[in-house]
């Protein structure tokens, strides 16, 4: 085997601050690379580099049969063969799938404008159907899910015939069988096409299944590297983050407490139904269930943000108003989003600004007048707690990475001492560092007397901090089990041993 | 801490706008030595900026909830139609009946500002059809309602009211005056109370706001108010400085509002930017303005290049302005540009 892509010791700082130091690596021909990280190691910043899309200060990247470049190049990126596939999907979600996957079709052949319609179409039935997928190529992108999205993103990188596909957290949105069903292709075009793939994730149970090879960045330098069998979880949590992570288990259940949170008969038209449990103060409470069981949905109806049809959410014995969330914060329910860029964060504004946002309400005078300094000191003693790291509370959250602004976020919420703290996947796209730190804040605010409801994709997390876990399935709650000496395979068997039936 | 100064782009953005005020104010003065730097020429000039300033106060407030409001001139034309007419048919031989007239057509006027701009507010948070469209609408709508009740003919005030518009206090003309007031109210509102924190935290994400607890919907809705009301006080000055109100009087001011508020470091994107700014725009263009006016007047004999510079002027001030937000601009299309989840978590920002 030989390498289809050399990063010989690039190096690049912004302004002063070091984000690659010589980091060399290889990615074999037929072979799957991942690259691990924890936020702001140096991933995405490699990866710009590779894409041309970024220059690198020292050192070179090739592709194999061309010459070693440093410069910004897209162009040049894409005809050597690399085929970036960003996050964020980087597609038109107003145009049709077709013309999303079709420009590069163009741009790589003469068909004539005005033919350009039928023939983007047919190019994008071909290239869905090399996948194995039966998206319709007249769909406007918006309204697919985010998984089939991702598979418009691979078919128009595929039209390139890229050699090399090197693809940023494709698994973060999407479910358990839609990562599998991703993965399964990636293996596919691997092992048929003998196509190269760099993928990078924060899922470290996905990078070991996928991986032939691994290199761990930590602080913009390689920490470890090698072929994948020589990894196991724990050895690439440790690698990542510099110290030991030890898998931990959430404090003793609190027991012979009032109920704080008290569900009856719940029902929530076509997504939840009957559903009834109770939560007591300090109690840690996972939900779990596949994507459309409903999970989401009872976590938004239990804070009001969906409107239940029947039944009755009680917080200390009395009962909310069905669908007023603004009713629920007041009464010290916190809902942490699940997308933090779009509801979580004032992307703009400063740490301290966002971490304040929820409780103005708190420093106001009868007249209206805001106590600044208050508010201030209110949200940098939160943000102290979760240990958000920055120089500066002034700077704009969006220079903060990942991690550090999930914890903003939950700053936010804290500030205002919640009675029922709700959050819907608090450490999705969240290094594992970061994660380890909030889960460690969830069990501390356990201990202290707050009920704590969290609906997670992530089966270890609901296993790290809740001490039942309510598995959901079509609507309806199938199982409350203790996670004592849950595993999360049984766990898995749970949640997922119902979805066959419906 | 001049650092800081200078990181935030806000206040880079005031010390540029205080810059270009000084120069131009310096070369205008020593090529018009004899009528720029006069008393009598910056009390004209504040004069006539006063009500472009006061209108561009509706754009800001709207625009700090990434809002735009641009029914203020039509919305300002028929207040002055209401007070005109309220107050010539209140009027009297006695002071006491004129004084009496002229606090009811003020009220009315006010009251009609407000109900303007509830109706956009309305339409803008509860129909939530975007704010360009719905001010669009009402802009026509409230220029139609002026039409028929004055039938495009000009309506003519009571004297004693000329005051608001050409009397003086100090030396310094009270449109002026009113301006720089509520300018300063305004921003004192906007820094100092959770209305204002809040505004600014909606401007910049109104789901993220929504989520914090943050009545999005009234913070909005009462911008669209307050611009109404500022509106009418425009309206006011107007009757109160040609003793007149028409239906047609300053439709051009419309754009020139919404392009001081952007001069003056707002973003159309919403959640930045302050009243003051837009004060220190106003005199920017005005100081500008009145001194090419002079220099054509005096050299050429026409002001025909006058446009040409103001488009200039512009170009230049919001290039090297824009140039410090970019990134944050970028990053704006980037979220913007990403659609939501297909699921039920898509919950409306304002329900």
């Amino acid at each position: 085997m030989s390498a289809v892509l050399t990063v010989a010791e690039v190096s690049r700082s912004f302004g002063g601050v070091r984000a690659l130091h010589n980091v060399s690596l290889a990615v074999e021909q037929g072979a799957v690379h991942c690259l691990v990280g924890e936020n702001g190691s140096g991933k995405s910043t490699l990866t710009k580099i590779i894409a041309g899309v970024l220059s690198a200060d020292a050192g070179t990247v090739a592709m194999a049969g061309h010459e070693p470049r440093s410069g910004v190049n897209p162009g040049l990126a894409i005809r050597e063969g690399i085929s970036v596939i960003y996050q964020d999907l980087a597609l038109f979600p107003n145009l049709t799938v077709a013309e999303n996957i079709a420009p590069c079709e163009r741009t790589a052949s003469l068909t004539p404008h005005w033919r350009w319609r039928s023939s983007a179409k047919r190019a994008a039935a071909a290239a869905l159907e090399e996948l194995g997928s039966a998206i319709s190529p007249t769909t406007v992108v918006e309204r697919l899910p985010t998984a089939e999205r991702q598979l418009v993103a691979i078919a128009r990188a595929m039209t390139r015939r890229p050699r090399m596909i090197l693809m940023d957290e494709p698994t973060a949105a999407l479910t358990h069988q839609e990562i599998d069903r991703l993965l399964a292709l990636v293996r596919r075009l691997r092992d048929e096409h003998s196509m190269s793939f760099m993928f990078i994730s924060h899922k470290l149970n996905e990078v070991l299944e996928l991986a032939d090879s691994v290199t761990v960045l930590r602080n913009g330098v390689v920490a470890s590297e090698g072929p994948a069998a020589d990894y196991t979880i724990e050895r690439l949590s440790n690698d990542m983050t510099g110290r030991t992570i030890s898998s931990a288990r959430p404090t003793k259940a609190p027991t012979g407490r009032e109920p704080r949170l008290t569900v009856t008969g719940l029902c929530v038209k076509g997504a939840v139904e009957d559903i009834s449990f109770e939560a007591a103060e300090g109690e840690v409470i996972g939900i779990g269930g596949l994507l459309g069981s409903g999970r989401t949905e009872l976590a938004l109806s239990l804070c009001g943000l969906l409107k239940s049809s029947e039944g009755s959410v009680e917080i200390d014995g009395v009962a909310l108003r069905p669908g007023h969330f603004q009713d629920a914060i007041k009464r010290g329910i916190a809902y942490v989003p699940e997308d933090r860029l779009t509801e979580g964060l004032f992307l703009d504004r400063s740490i301290r600004d966002n971490a304040a946002a929820a409780v103005a309400s708190e420093h106001t005078s009868r007249l209206g007048a805001l106590n600044r300094s208050a508010l201030h000191a209110t949200a940098e003693h939160w943000l102290g707690q979760l240990h958000v790291k920055t120089p500066d509370y002034n700077d704009a959250v969006n220079t903060l990475s990942g991690g550090n602004q999930q914890r903003v976020v939950l700053s936010k919420w804290l500030a205002r001492r919640p009675r029922l703290l709700i959050l819907n996947g608090p450490t999705v796209g969240v290094d594992v560092g970061s994660r380890h730190d909030i889960h460690e804040t969830i069990r501390h605010l356990a201990k202290d007397g707050t009920t704590v409801i969290i609906a997670s994709d992530d089966l270890p997390e609901l296993l790290a901090v809740a001490h039942r876990v309510l598995v959901l399935s079509s609507g309806q709650l199938r199982h409350d089990i203790l996670t004592g000496d849950l595993t999360v395979q049984a766990l898995w068997e749970a949640i997922s041993a119902d979805s066959a039936l419906s | 801490m001049i650092r800081n100064a200078l990181r935030d782009r806000v206040d880079s953005h005031v010390i540029l706008l205080v810059g270009l005020l000084i120069f131009e104010i310096g070369v205008f003065s020593i090529l018009e030595p004899a009528t720029y730097p006069t008393r009598a020429n910056f009390t004209s000039m504040t004069l006539q900026a006063s009500e472009i300033g006061l209108l561009a106060l509706g754009i800001v407030l709207t625009m700090i909830v990434s809002g735009i409001d641009l029914s203020i001139v039509a919305t300002a034309n028929v207040a002055g139609i209401i007070a005109a007419t309220t107050m010539t048919a209140m009027d009297g031989p006695s002071s006491s009946a004129t004084a009496t007239a002229i606090i009811v057509g003020v009220v009315i006027a006010l009251a009609w500002g407000a109900a303007a701009g509830a109706l956009n507010g309305t339409l803008v948070v509860g129909a939530r059809v975007s704010p360009i469209l719905v001010t669009l609408g009402t802009l026509t709508l409230f220029t139609g309602i002026g039409t028929a009740a004055t039938e495009g003919k000009v309506v003519f005030g009571i004297d004693a009211f000329t005051w608001l518009g050409d009397g003086k206090i100090a030396g310094l003309a009270v449109p002026f005056l009113l301006l720089v007031a509520l300018a300063v109210l305004l921003s004192l509102r906007l820094a100092r109370t959770r209305f204002g924190f809040e505004a600014y935290l909606v401007g910049e994400n109104a789901r993220a706001a929504w989520f914090s607890g943050i009545s999005v919907r009234r913070r909005q809705f009462a911008m669209y108010v307050a611009s109404g009301m500022l509106s009418a006080v425009a309206g006011l000055v107007v009757l109160g400085r040609t003793n007149a109100a028409q239906v047609d009087f300053g439709q051009s001011f419309v754009l020139l509002a919404v392009l001081v508020a952007v001069l003056g470091g707002l973003d159309p994107y919403g959640g930045r930017g302050s009243p003051l700014g837009a004060l220190l725009a106003v005199a920017v263009l005005q100081a500008m303005s009145t001194g090419l006016n002079q220099v054509l007047v005096a050299h050429t004999g026409s002001n025909f290049f006058k446009n040409f510079a103001w488009g200039i002027l512009l170009i230049v001030v919001l290039a090297i302005s824009q140039r410090s937000r970019t990134p944050r601009n970028n990053r704006k299309h980037e979220l913007r540009d990403k659609t939501p989840e297909p699921d039920s978590h898509n919950t409306d920002t304002s329900r």
